[in-house]
């Protein structure tokens, strides 16, 4: 903690600092920010940090967070139960949900497969997935994560070693990878470009 | 800002920020390198699928202050059959991440770079995944300085196996000597450093050191041997991979459990922590 600083704000600014991507020049900006507005949104500021602290926990079904026991999406009659949509994180399901495309249920793992930093299957919401699954409500399963590595990783493993042998009448799709929307064919690499022949459409 | 233009492959990718990635490339002209790529996670980046792991392409890097910056790439080889196939996936991430751990930083060593890429090739392309996953540890081992010397004993200098050998003898790989142990000295159950090998693994072990870098089509050819030969063989080499980087790969249990899932339990020493 630095000593240039009264010692309430080297304490502000020492807490700015753990966040992430947040150097010490920006915590000392972001601090001084704080000095600068009204008391009253300051107190909103550090009431909204503790109550998303002490309010916010895992929807017991969907992995999702949210403020109740079960969050809004897995209590919403309207979703089809019958589809499944399966992200790594939450902030991939609020992805999708901006799409307003998508009207199944989701299925959060909180992560991806990652051999080479040693996180294994054992370390995602799998077996909360089996349990699912296992309802026989669910008939479709997309696979939502990123076309890297790790996520095709995670895809597979999850396709091949668990839904299949789980319950094989259930549809398995994942999503399609190509070119993106305002992408450059000259700049596509050899996988995007591979990939969008493989997932191509017919026109109609 | 000096430029330079490297051939690499990604060993590693961590995202940083919101959307840069943090990439390990192992390049042939300097070795292992970091840099960062700008943008890298937006859908539109022309860096994405250049700074993918397990991605052979030509990077142009700038120098910068603490990390070099990705300023363009160019995918050569995605090797994409790999995204279709679990087990070889699996393969791919443990050549690259055990190739990590054996590199340090800015140091050049080109046929390195060589095996890296035969090893995904085969990965994609050969017979038995778990036979080119050896015979890659077997030249990673030599290319690092601490190949085993696996036709003489190396306490006896006696050939192995001897011309009237029996199927029956048991040898062993000593992780601490650096090579194989002849009937007489071999004790696997009296010594930890032993790790046994019947007169199969060490015949298979042989006949995967005999291959070089030049010979990646007829290793992609090479027959899986037994799941007894298979395990043994794996065992004698993860452990003397263990004793050379002082820990376990942290890719090992998640591949043996695709590509091998009958394997014995002591795989992993409980004395010694997975590298970081």
């Amino acid at each position: 903690m630095s000593t240039h600083y009264a010692k309430p704000l080297a304490r502000l600014v020492g807490e700015f600092e753990k966040l992430p991507g947040i150097g010490p020049k920006s915590a000392q900006r972001l601090a001084f920010h704080v000095l600068r507005i009204p008391e009253d949104e300051a107190h909103a500021l550090a009431a909204a940090i503790v109550d998303v602290r002490t309010t916010i926990k895992y929807c017991r079904v969907c992995g999702n967070f949210t403020d109740q026991d079960t969050c809004f999406i897995c209590t919403d009659p309207r979703r089809d139960q019958s589809l499944m949509c399966i992200v790594a994180e939450a902030r991939d399901l609020i992805a999708m949900e901006k799409t307003n495309e998508f009207r199944g249920v989701y299925h959060v793992l909180q992560g991806v497969i990652s051999p080479m930093e040693g996180v294994g299957p054992d370390r995602l919401r799998i077996a909360e997935l089996q349990d699912r699954l296992s309802g026989g409500i669910v008939r479709e399963v997309i696979l939502a994560t990123n076309p890297t590595v790790e996520g095709d990783t995670t895809a597979m493993y999850l396709a091949r070693n668990i839904i299949k042998p789980l319950d094989p009448s259930i549809k398995i799709t994942r999503i399609a990878h190509g070119m993106p929307a305002g992408g450059d064919l000259d700049y596509a690499d050899q996988a995007t470009l591979i990939s969008a022949l493989e997932w191509r459409r017919e026109l109609t | 800002m000096a430029q330079y233009n490297v051939t690499g492959i990604v060993l590693r990718r961590v995202p940083y920020g919101e959307t840069d990635n943090i990439i390990t490339l192992y390049t042939r002209e300097r070795g292992r390198v970091s840099a960062i790529a700008k943008g890298a996670r937006k859908p539109i980046s022309r860096l994405a699928g250049a700074c993918e792991t397990l991605t052979c392409g030509r990077y142009n890097l700038a120098g910068g202050k603490s990390l070099d910056i990705v300023t363009q790439a160019e995918v050569k080889d995605a090797f994409p059959s790999l995204r279709k196939d679990l087990s070889r996936l699996a393969g791919a991430q443990y050549l690259a991440e055990a190739l990590n751990h054996f590199v340090v930083e800015e140091d050049a060593h080109p046929d390195l770079f060589t095996l890296l890429r035969a090893g995904l090739l085969l990965m994609e392309r050969a017979d038995d995944p778990q036979t080119a996953v050896r015979w890659y540890e077997l030249r990673l081992l030599e290319l690092a300085g601490y190949g085993p010397d696996l036709c003489s004993c190396v306490i006896c200098g006696e050939t192995v196996p001897r011309d009237n050998a029996s199927q029956t003898d048991i040898y062993a790989l000593s992780v601490a000597n650096g090579g194989a142990l002849c009937t007489d000295h071999a004790n696997p159950n009296g010594y930890e450093d032993h790790a046994a090998l019947t007169f199969d693994a060490l015949d298979y072990l042989q006949h995967l050191n005999a291959h070089g870098l030049e010979h990646i089509r007829a290793v992609a050819k090479i027959p899986s041997p037994s799941e007894a030969t298979a395990g043994l063989a794996r065992m004698a080499l993860r452990r003397t991979i263990r004793w050379r980087i002082d820990g376990d790969l942290r890719s090992a249990p998640f591949m043996d459990s695709l590509l091998s899932p009958g394997r014995p339990p002591d795989e992993t020493s409980p004395h010694q922590s997975t590298v970081a």
